[in-house]
Formats: structure tokens, C-alpha cells, sequence
């Protein structure tokens, strides 16, 4: 909870920071370019409308409990697929983010003795379906359609385990957490955007008495990268 | 125009949210993996006559002991002693060539050629007639520089005390352990992995009679002795039996279980299971290595009659397993292919040569489980070998819970214990069931036994808690954990704690537990 009231104070600091970061930008630019001509009185850049995107996508995460997903899955990467809403120009470069994603992998029961994970032979299935609602900024270059974005949040995760013909050792947990992210918008079409966005996430979910425990890892979170396809309603 | 962006945007939405309308996982799940076998059924437990089988027609001579060692377990037990008078076990240091060793011998006056001597693994068993007391010259021996150890030859117990056959629940022992699901993860172990039974042997021969000489009550007789495997044990299942005891008139392989005590704790590891009949085992598709290195009060009396000593063996004569039969059968397990032996056998003097032979049978990777001794309310004094098993990974000490999952009162306790299983308590009710001899066939107060009819018998005891640590790590090695001190782990780590927090003195870790050894643990759970 701590961690999630940090992030979003860091969050709402960086987003009051940056008009004024991207205005000295612009300064910086009109001011090493060559003197032409006297610059004639720049207009004010009209005000973006506010706007909503719908957006789908794959990602990638590095989960910080790396010794027990790549112990039980056999890689310590963990793919998900999904996708949201963003409402952007909120107030100059604000969005608020809604998202989900969900991945699912194999894995292979085991237990961690002396350090070394073995392997029992029973396989089962991992799930991680992770909620997020974020804000962020988002600072326009010139060429339209082009942005970089920050960001963060809340995150809540629906953790499961299924194994097939042992029901009663199937797990259904929820988690949540804080998020932050960043990453670049390019236009495709018109309407169309490719956001790349590299994000961290923290969720602490206790060791409990799997292979986690064994390895004394309790974060479900974690670092990643994921690719958007985001389609501009208005 | 207006079209495309629609169906573009519908895209992404579908996209991004047509996992979060599942709510089940609707990919199917593997199960090849797992082996899906039927729950054993297990029969209604029949009370009463065991359909018996029939004598064939052959006859050969029953093994007996030789008449030294008859006459040594004899005086053993007239006096009470927990060693065989006249004999003391030697192993000289490396490096000490015959000369040297026959030295050493000459300190204590033994004039008996050397080349004599007898020689099991790595000691020697020295023979002495002069009447000095066997520990007296274990002390004179282990003075000379030429020797590493020496030793009396220990008489070990049998850690059980078989109780009423028509009494009490059957089985409930492995109700509680969960072995119904255990044997969905590892349905009865590897038909390659050979379980070593160190007892007092299981009878491996079809039905039969053999010519054995006895005693009638007024006169040395012979008699044809009816002799049988147990029938909820498929004789196949048998390998390399060997008798490191009444071996001397017969071929080693020659096995006869006199007693009863080894057939149960063998039923614990792995009766037939799945076959309709009587009882389950824990790992029922495993080989068993019947070695017999215990004597029965029969086997005393078969030998006292067959060296011509009229009369039987004195009264209150029970089993006896010389150390230097169990370590000569636990190298002879290790030399021969046995992944897991059992052992629910122990004393109360230190044995270096039976934790010799522990740890050189765990060095070649046999696990072993050992019975921690029965001694609780009889001054609950140190039991060994199992008091060396904290200090050898890949052995474990292994305590008796009762059904309730407390201390059974007898299971001795102390820094030693390292784990526990169900071993019965006859005070709560409840004892393990296995099938065995039928205990009025085999019965001290007859003079003619026979060894052929098999009933469900309850017994309790470490020996048969031990059996039960034996059969889950036969079947955690057939599931690949072929390392003895990685089993040893395994089963800690996944034993339920009970009594104090954490280890105890009364249950070591816990109460080991089957399913959760095998399955294993998930991400979380």
C-alpha cells in the first residue's frame, strides 16, 4: 500500500514537471537552430482535445520471483495477452489507463531441497491475470501523433494453479500492487498507434508454501516490455 | 472508410478483453504426465481361515545354524545377554597386514590359527573358547595399535510386539498417510527398484514340506515341516534372497521366515496390491530382497535338535539378529543392487559395525530406514544404529505415531529421531495390519509348527513405522530422486509437524507424508 502511495505521488510529481521540462525543450530547440530569419512570435499550440483509445496487446515480463518461475516453468519469462482504454488530454498531457492481461504457461510441480529445485514429474498450470488503472503524461513531439509517456499505478492480480486430476490442490489467489511504466507512441495510420511501454510492477503476495518459499521470493510482480496496438476513437 | 476504423476498433477491444471473460481456464489441462491408475481397492478384511495352500510332495532338509552358533545363541539366551558369548567382532586398521593382525589377536591370547579366522565384509568375527566375557575382550582388542574397532556381537532386537489379529481397524495406516492419491502421482513404485528386507526373512518357496529335525516333547524327531510364501506375495517379486544366519546346511539363498515379523514389515513396503486379496503395501510393483538375519525361536530349535541337544531353547527365547548377520547382509544389499533397505532392528550398545556398514550401504546409494526402538517407558535409553542417523544423510531414524497422530507410548525418543510414521498403539486401539504367519502356527507352545498359513495380522511397533518410510522412498526413487541423502530431504522437508514446532525429540520432523513427498509443490502452494 505504501509502495502503491509512493508511486502515485511520484507519479503526479513527474506529471506536474513535465510541461515545463517539454516548454524548455522547445526553448532549447529554437534557440541552437539556426538564425535564419528573426523567429516570428511562436502561437500558442492549440490544445490537444481529450480523446479515447482502445488498445490491445502482448507483453513480456521478467517476473521478480525469477529462480521460482524459471525453476517450475523452465523460463524466467512470463508472456500475456490483453488489452484496455485510455482516456488522454484529460487536462493538457494526462491519461488515465485502464488494462488487462492475462497469461497462462506450464509448469511442472517440484521442491526446492538444499537450494536445487527437483522436479516431481506433475505438471500444472500457472495463470496471471493482472488489472491495472494508471496515470500518466504524455509529452508530444512535434510530429503529430508521436508521444512519450509515463506513468503508474494500481495493479491487482488473480493468481491460479490448476492440475488435472488433482483438483484439490488447485490455487485461486488475488494479489495487488503498484505499477509504473513508460514508453513511446508512433503513429501507423490515421488512427492507428504502436506504443512500445517498458514497465515494473511490485505485488507482494508472501511466500507462501510453494516453490516461492523455497527460493524465499514473494513478489508476483515484476519487469517487462509490451507492444500496444491502439486505435484512436476520437 | 468509416467501416475499417469500426471493425479496427472492435479488433482491439476483442483483443484486449476476450481473456478476462473466462473464467475458467478452457485450454485443456496435460494429463499425460500423471499416471492414472485406479484407487486400490482394498477387500473387506477377512476374518477367520485363509484359504491355505497345499503341501507338494518333495521334501528336502529345513537350513539350520551351525552348531557353534546354536550353542552361542543358546547360552545368549539362558543368560540373558544382549551379545553371542565367545565371539568379538574385529576390523584392523588399513595397512595392517596378516602378521600384524595376527599380533594384535595374540594380545588377548586367541592362539586359533589365523587363517581361521571368519571374515564377513570388512571385520573379522574372532572366535574365543576361553570363557572371558566377549566385551572384556573388545577392550583388550581396540588397546592394540593394529585395530581400528572391536566389538561383542551385538544381539539386535526385532522392534515390535505383535498383538491381537482380529482387533481393530486395518489399515487406517495408510488412510492417513493419504496413499490412495500418493499412488495416483507413483501407482506402486518401479518393477526395477529392489527394496532389501533385513529381518527375519520372508518366505520365498512355493508350498511345500521340507524334513526338519525337532524336538516332540520326549525325543529328537524328524518332521515335515509344511513351508510357504505368503499369498498376497507374487513370488516373482522376490530377487537375490540370501540367510545370513541358518545359511550353514543349505544354499544361502535357501529363505525361510520362522517368525512372521519379517513377512509383515515386507507387506508394509510392498504386499501385492490391486490383486482382490487380503492387504495393501506401499509400493506394491517393487522388487523385494528378502535377506534373513534374525533368528526365530524355531530356527534355535531346529538347530538345537539337529546338533542332537535334546530339550528346546529356554523359556522366554524370542528373536536374535547377531550384528554381525545384519551388516553382512546390509553390504550384501549394498553390493547387489538394492536402492532401499530396511532395517527395524536395534539394541542399546553402540554398533560400529552395523553403522560401518550403514554408511557404507548409503555411500553406494542405498537409502535405509531404521526402526527407532521401543524402549520409551523402559528408561527410553539411546537405540542403535538408529541413534547414528542424524549423523548419516540418506539414513533416518524413524519413530511409531498412532492413528490419533501422537506418540505411540512405546516409540523410544531423543535427539536421534528424525522422522515418524504409523507403527501402531495397541492402548489406542489401533495397530498395523499385514499379513503374516498365522500366529498359532507358529506359536512357541507347539512342538510342531509349520510356516505355510498366512493370515492379516495387527502388529505394532517401530518395525512397522520404519516400513513405512522404506516404501515412500522406494517410490521417490522410482520417481528418479535416486540419491539416498536427497530422499532423506525430501521426506523431511515434506513431513507434516507435529507436537512441538518444528523437530522434536518425540516425532523428529513430522509425520512423513506420502502424496505431498511425490507431488511436490506448485508455485504457491
Amino acid at each position: 500500500m505504501r509502495t502503491s502511495l509512493a508511486l502515485f505521488v511520484l507519479v503526479a510529481v513527474l506529471g506536474a514537471a513535465a510541461p515545463s521540462l517539454a516548454q524548455e525543450s522547445a526553448e532549447g530547440q529554437a534557440a541552437g537552430g539556426p538564425q535564419v530569419k528573426p523567429a516570428t512570435p511562436q502561437k500558442p499550440r492549440p490544445r490537444a482535445p481529450r480523446g479515447l483509445r482502445v488498445f490491445g496487446g502482448a507483453e513480456v515480463a521478467v517476473p521478480a520471483a525469477t529462480d521460482a518461475f524459471d525453476a517450475v516453468t523452465g523460463s524466467p519469462v512470463f508472456p500475456a495477452y490483453g488489452g484496455g482504454v485510455e482516456l488522454v488530454n484529460l487536462w493538457r498531457g494526462l491519461f488515465i489507463r485502464f488494462q488487462l492481461m492475462k497469461g497462462t504457461k506450464d509448469a511442472e510441480h517440484g521442491l526446492v531441497v538444499n537450494g536445487d529445485f527437483l522436479p516431481t514429474g506433475v505438471p500444472f498450470d500457472i495463470s496471471m491475470r493482472t488489472t491495472e488503472l494508471g496515470l500518466g503524461w504524455r509529452i508530444n513531439f512535434r510530429k503529430p501523433g508521436r508521444s512519450f509517456h509515463f506513468g503508474g499505478g494500481r495493479t491487482w492480480l488473480a493468481y491460479k494453479e490448476r492440475t488435472a486430476g488433482f483438483p484439490e490442490e488447485d490455487l485461486d489467489q488475488t494479489h495487488d500492487g503498484a505499477f509504473v511504466m513508460a514508453g513511446y507512441t508512433h503513429p501507423v495510420l490515421s488512427r492507428v498507434l504502436l506504443t512500445f511501454e517498458g514497465f515494473f510492477r511490485q505485488i507482494d503476495a508472501g511466500e507462501g508454501t510453494g516453490i516461492m518459499a523455497g527460493f524465499n521470493e514473494s513478489d508476483l510482480g515484476g519487469a517487462g516490455a509490451r507492444l500496444l496496438v491502439s486505435y484512436r476513437l476520437k | 472508410m468509416r467501416r475499417f476504423r469500426f471493425s479496427l476498433a472492435l479488433l482491439c477491444v476483442a483483443g484486449g478483453t476476450f481473456v478476462l471473460a473466462e473464467p475458467q481456464f478452457q485450454r485443456p489441462v496435460p494429463s499425460v504426465r500423471v499416471p492414472e491408475v485406479r484407487v486400490p481397492s482394498i477387500p473387506t478384511p477377512r476374518i477367520g481361515t485363509v484359504p491355505q495352500p497345499r503341501a507338494a510332495a518333495q521334501s528336502i532338509p529345513v537350513p539350520v545354524m551351525s552348531p557353534e552358533l546354536t550353542q552361542a545363541h543358546l547360552e545368549a539366551a539362558s543368560r540373558g545377554l544382549d551379545y553371542l558369548p565367545g565371539r568379538v567382532l574385529v576390523k584392523f586398521r588399513p595397512g595392517a597386514g596378516m602378521p600384524e593382525q595376527a599380533r594384535a589377536l595374540s594380545a588377548i591370547g586367541n592362539e586359533r590359527p589365523f587363517s581361521g579366522l571368519e571374515w564377513t565384509g570388512e571385520f573379522a568375527i574372532v572366535k574365543d573358547t576361553s570363557g572371558v566375557d566377549p566385551r572384556e575382550l573388545a577392550s583388550r582388542l581396540r588397546q592394540q595399535p593394529e585395530v581400528e574397532y572391536a566389538q561383542p556381537d551385538y544381539l539386535l532386537k526385532l522392534h515390535s510386539t505383535p498383538n491381537d489379529p482380529n482387533f481393530g481397524a486395518r489399515q487406517w495406516n495408510l488412510s492417513l498417510l493419504n496413499m490412495p492419491r500418493a499412488w495416483d502421482v507413483e501407482p506402486g513404485g518401479s518393477t526395477d527398484l529392489i527394496v532389501a528386507v533385513v529381518d527375519t526373512g520372508i518366505t520365498t518357496l512355493p508350498p511345500q514340506s521340507m524334513a526338519v529335525q525337532t524336538w516332540n516333547g520326549s525325543a529328537i524327531v524328524t518332521h515335515q515341516l509344511q513351508i510357504g510364501h505368503s499369498p498376497d506375495f507374487t513370488p516373482g517379486r522376490f530377487v537375490l534372497s540370501r540367510d545370513f544366519i541358518v545359511s550353514t546346511t543349505a544354499p544361502p539363498s535357501l529363505v525361510i521366515d520362522t517368525d512372521g515379523h519379517g513377512t509383515h514389515v515386507a507387506g508394509t513396503i510392498g504386499e501385492d496390491t490391486n490383486n482382490g486379496l487380503f492387504l495393501a503395501g506401499m509400493a506394491y510393483n517393487v522388487r523385494i530382497m528378502p535377506l534373513k538375519a534374525c533368528r526365530s525361536f524355531w530356527d534355535l530349535q531346529f538347530a538345537m535338535s539337529a546338533a542332537g541337544t535334546p530339550g528346546r531353547p529356554p523359556a522366554g527365547t524370542t528373536t536374535g539378529c547377531p550384528s554381525s548377520a545384519t551388516s553382512a547382509a546390509i553390504r550384501f544389499a549394498a553390493d547387489n543392487g538394492a536402492r532401499v533397505l530396511n532395517y527395524s532392528i536395534g539394541g542399546n550398545s553402540p554398533n560400529t559395525v552395523v553403522r560401518d556398514a550403514i554408511a557404507y550401504a548409503v555411500s553406494k546409494g542405498v537409502f535405509i530406514s531404521v526402526s527407532n526402538g521401543n524402549d520409551f517407558e523402559d528408561g527410553n535409553p539411546t537405540t542403535y544404529p538408529a541413534s547414528y542417523g542424524p549423523g548419516i544423510e540418506g539414513m533416518m531414524a524413524v519413530g511409531a505415531v498412532n492413528r490419533a497422530i501422537s506418540k505411540s507410548y512405546y516409540s523410544s525418543t531423543g535427539s536421534w529421531t528424525e522422522i515418524s510414521a504409523p507403527g501402531g498403539d495397541s492402548r489406542q486401539g489401533n495397530t498395523i495390519w499385514q499379513m503374516s504367519i498365522r500366529a498359532s502356527d507358529a506359536s512357541t507352545f507347539l512342538f510342531f509348527p509349520r510356516f505355510d498359513r498366512y493370515d492379516e495380522r495387527g502388529f505394532q511397533g517401530t518395525s512397522m513405522a520404519a516400513p513405512h518410510v522404506a516404501g515412500l522412498a522406494a517410490l521417490l526413487m522410482s520417481r528418479g530422486h535416486t540419491d539416498p541423502a536427497i530422499v532423506e530431504a525430501i521426506i523431511k522437508q515434506t513431513a507434516q509437524d507435529i507436537g512441538v514446532a518444528g523437530r522434536d525429540d518425540s516425532f523428529g520432523d513430522g509425520m512423513i507424508q506420502p502424496f505431498r513427498a511425490l507431488f511436490g509443490r506448485g508455485l504457491r502452494r
